[in-house]
């Protein structure tokens, strides 16, 4: 057992999974990586370097970054994206409740790379304990995490300037190119000095930013902003009369840095530019600036890359904490699972549907109670009582738990998965050649021609739409070759007699049965409880859409009445 | 390749990622194409600033070289002028001032004859033709400012009037003048071994003031070779034994042409009816010895011998008036 915390109040020890791992304290680190447990570059470092060398150069319009984080490479995943994120609306989903708050405003966020990382957990536990572990530091330690996002804000300001967004310093290249290596040493240090007492990954941090400070081009960097910013310091005497007016202004000491590696005596500095204007550049200043400005991020950009791949990492986690925050502030805690055997039950307490709540309605908890993990769960009960929402939110918190951040729920006992089918209703389209038994059809083809063993699979009115009796048949089937794969399914439908057939005989192994509470007045509490539906309360959804006998018997006597008015008053 | 804005100062490796940056030399091809235009442009600025350099290298060389052979040859004539000056004792830097001046005085207006006490007769006359003179005669005009005066000596040769003023003939006669005539016509020795001692006043003129700091002032101011040379050329061939002479003359004679009076010919020689002033001054005592205006007119001279000598007859037959003007002295 462990001490329970507000992210883990059961105190529940992992069995199944390793202990939260930590990062070895100051080794030097070459990569900053933040999401898995062996630090790698996963951005095409030369291409990324040759294009930041040209936006230091010349100052692009945008899109390094992104372009880069696009192309990144993903820990290794089983998952699919194309079998799940459209039937749960994850682009939406992403920046709608990912939301990145810092520095008192909303940041703008590589939503594909977001998305990508979300949709392709890894397979390996280790990293999703990393990944954890991370999390958990940033939340219980304020200070950390107002480290972390003044690293991220710092990083934004960076990348803005490098891609040259606003415009700024377009009219002075070297001012412009000195404010970005000033903010490179910013995010340095702050990584330096902010992470210096981490015990999870954010350790990483320190020991890449200690290991630059220590090097030769972050001491040639520091030397060339105090170049720039303090050449010589002017001890002044200023004299000034009884009407505010200046009298004197005497100079009393002049101190130049002359130690600084960058001072050159002016007899020096005219042969340079002589030298640069034969050598084919400008003649002045401003190109001896450049040529030294230059060297000095030569020497720094194999470690500025890793920024792209840094600010993608510091999304994801500030994503996940925006995405509590935001559950927080509605009355709705989040929690990092607990990670279980396959065999063990499944306990989610507080299970809400964040899509609901990224629009605006507050959705109403629940819990979720099976006995094992590696169940096929038939949910029944009314139209609108919840059984869609609740696959969802099922399919959300699987794959934000594989991701490694939180969960909708305010606690949860879960298995790892190896994949995520999701098959929602599917719409009618204009162009399809099939009807809906035939699409049904298709439909289970292609579930089972992308279903690994292992996986959690969500089915959403299985062979609705057909014949009753050739529906149960085709659902029954279904069910029963679905055990062969071990999956941890959910699976809802209308065949409420079918339903308690098979709770009944037993006949399939492994088959777990959920129905839709309903209060007194037979309205839905959103609440599930073990069993099959008795009724679809098709009579109690009917009067409340307005479509019960009586009240369609109203609606043609109106429509009569008005077509026959208008004959009378002629008459 | 080593550039000047590294220095000691700073860590190696930040040194060779100047000379780099600088040289446009990086690892990947991007920025190898850099380092080749900037090779191109470096050469071809090489290339200018070289061929502008030897220009101006040449061009400032040659200039030097030229100022130096016009120094050379300046110095070459102020050495010159200063061996010159070196052979001379007693030099007078006013003695051509001095002379000027009295003519300047005579051909303002005439102030009327005028025989100085120590010229009461031909004899002391003669006393006074023996010192060392200088002579000149020309129109009346040239003689009122300086360059005329320069002029008029350059053109006035030792002439029939002087030499029947210091050899007179035996009588006024035509007869009688006209040996001096021809003698002071061609001039020589016929007119030379008589006025050994009178100088023209050209040859004061033309060599003494080479010799004094106006006209090495002059010749520092020259700035070209052409007007070096004019000057060295001026000076070589200035008549400085003739003005050796001429500076030590302690009296001045000169006869002045007033311009034609009448309407009568002008023969060929240029000789007419007109009046002449003749002085003699003593300039080293600075006195006027002897003022005299006389009219001369070639009408009384034959035909034969007018068309030739008219002016020189006329001149001694002046200078017969003018020791008679002193016979008839009270």
């Amino acid at each position: 057992m462990q001490k329970p915390s507000s992210l883990n109040p059961a105190g529940f020890a992992p069995v199944h999974a390793p202990a939260v791992v930590a990062s070895p304290p100051l080794d030097p680190v070459l990569v900053p990586d933040l999401l898995e447990l062996v630090p790698s570059t996963r951005i095409d470092a030369e291409q990324t370097k040759i294009a930041m060398t040209i936006a230091f150069a010349a100052g692009t319009s945008g899109g390094l970054f992104s372009d880069a984080l696009d192309r990144a490479r993903i820990p290794a995943s089983t998952w699919r994206a194309e079998s799940f994120a459209k039937d749960l609306f994850l682009q939406s989903f992403v920046p709608l409740c990912f939301k990145v708050r810092a520095g008192g405003g909303e940041a703008s966020l590589t939503t594909n790379y977001l998305f990508k990382l979300l949709t392709s957990p890894p397979n390996n536990p280790s990293i999703i304990h990393f990944r954890r572990a991370i999390l958990v530091e940033l939340s219980e330690s304020p200070e950390m995490r107002r480290q972390f996002e003044r690293l991220y804000l710092t990083l934004c300001r960076f990348r803005g300037q490098i891609e040259g967004v606003r415009g700024h310093g377009k009219w002075d290249a070297s001012r412009r190119q000195l404010e970005i290596l000033g903010l490179a040493k910013e995010i340095i240090d702050c990584m330096a000095q902010g992470f210096g007492s981490a015990r999870s990954g954010l350790a990483r941090l320190a020991a890449f930013g200690l290991r630059v400070q220590q090097s030769e081009p972050y001491r040639s960097l520091t030397d060339l902003l105090h170049y720039d910013e303090r050449l010589a310091t002017l001890n002044l005497k200023v004299s000034v009369g009884a009407d505010g007016r200046i009298r004197g202004f005497d100079v009393i000491a002049v101190q130049e840095s002359t130690e600084n590696p960058f001072v050159n005596s002016v007899w020096r500095r005219w042969l340079a530019k002589i030298e640069l204007f034969v050598r084919g550049y400008r003649f002045g200043d401003q190109e001896v600036m450049a040529r030294l400005i230059q060297a000095v991020f030569d020497g720094l950009e194999d470690d500025i890359v890793h920024f792209v791949q840094l600010i993608g990492d510091l999304e994801f986690y500030l994503g996940a904490l925006g995405f509590r925050d935001f559950a927080e502030s509605a009355g709705l805690p989040v929690c990092l699972p607990e990670i279980v055997a396959r065999e063990k039950p499944r306990v989610v307490e507080g299970l809400f549907n964040p899509l609901l709540l990224a629009h605006g309605i507050k959705p109403v908890p629940c819990d979720l109670q099976i006995d094992r993990h590696d169940t096929t769960v038939l949910i029944t009960g009314p139209n609108s009582g919840g059984k869609t929402r609740l696959l969802q939110s099922v399919a959300l918190t699987q794959l934000l738990f594989q991701a490694g951040v939180f969960v909708p729920a305010r606690s949860a006992q879960l298995t790892l998965a190896q994949g995520l089918v999701v098959s929602l209703i599917e719409e009618a389209k204009p162009d399809q050649s099939e009807g809906r038994l035939g699409m049904e059809m298709m439909r289970i083809r292609a579930l089972f021609e992308s279903l690994p063993p292992d996986a959690m699979v969500i089915l959403d009115e299985l062979c609705s739409g057909t014949n009753p009796s050739e529906g149960e048949e085709m659902f029954e089937l279904v069910v029963t070759v679905l055990t062969r794969l071990k999956p941890q399914a959910f699976i809802t439908t209308h065949f409420l007699t079918f339903a308690a057939g098979l709770e009944r005989d037993r006949r399939i192994s492994d088959l777990r049965f959920l129905q839709v509470a309903l209060a007194p007045n037979h309205e839905p509490t959103y609440q599930f409880a073990p069993g099959v539906a008795h009724t679809s309360l098709a009579r109690h959804a009917a009067a409340r859409l307005g479509v019960s006998r009586e009240q369609l018997q109203a609606l043609v006597e109106h429509n009569i009445r008005l077509t026959q008015a208008p004959q009378n008053s002629r008459a | 390749m080593s550039t000047l804005l590294t220095n000691r100062k700073m860590n190696p490796a930040l040194r060779a990622r100047v000379e780099a940056s600088v040289s446009g030399r990086r690892a990947n091809g991007a920025t190898r194409s850099r380092a080749s235009q900037l090779l191109l442009k470096a050469g071809l600025r090489v290339g200018i600033f070289g061929v502008v350099a030897v220009g101006v290298f040449a061009f400032v060389r040659a200039r030097v070289r030229e100022h130096r052979e016009i120094e050379d040859a300046r110095a070459a004539v102020l050495a010159l002028v200063r061996a010159e000056r070196g052979t001379w004792t007693g030099l007078d830097p006013a003695a051509t001032t001095r002379s000027e001046s009295w003519l300047l005085l005579a051909a303002r207006a005439y102030e009327g004859d005028f025989i100085a006490e120590t010229l009461p007769n031909t004899a002391a006359l003669a006393t006074v033709l023996e010192r060392p003179a200088l002579y000149v005669r020309g129109p009346i005009d040239s003689f009122t400012h300086s360059a005329g005066i320069a002029e008029a000596a350059s053109a006035s040769a030792k002439d029939a009037f002087l030499l029947c003023l210091i050899d007179p003939p035996s009588s006024r006669e035509e007869k009688a003048l006209l040996p001096k005539a021809r003698a002071g016509y061609s001039g020589g020795s016929r007119v030379s071994q008589h006025t050994t001692h009178v100088s023209r006043l050209h040859d004061l003129e033309a060599g003494l003031p080479l010799l004094f700091y106006p006209w090495e002032e002059e010749l520092n101011a020259a700035d070209t070779r052409t007007s070096i040379e004019r000057l060295e050329t001026k000076f070589k061939t200035a008549p400085f034994a003739a003005t050796k002479r001429a500076a030590h003359a302690e009296i001045l004679i000169f006869a002045m042409d007033e311009p034609k009076t009448g309407t009568g010919p002008t023969e060929f020689d240029g000789e007419c009816s007109h009046d002449v002033r003749i002085g003699i001054v003593d300039v080293a005592a600075a006195k006027v010895l002897l003022r005299m205006r006389k009219h001369v007119d070639p009408n009384w001279i034959s035909d034969g011998a007018r068309a030739q000598f008219a002016k020189e007859i006329d001149g001694c037959a002046l200078a017969m008036d003018v020791r008679e003007g002193l016979g008839r002295k009270k």
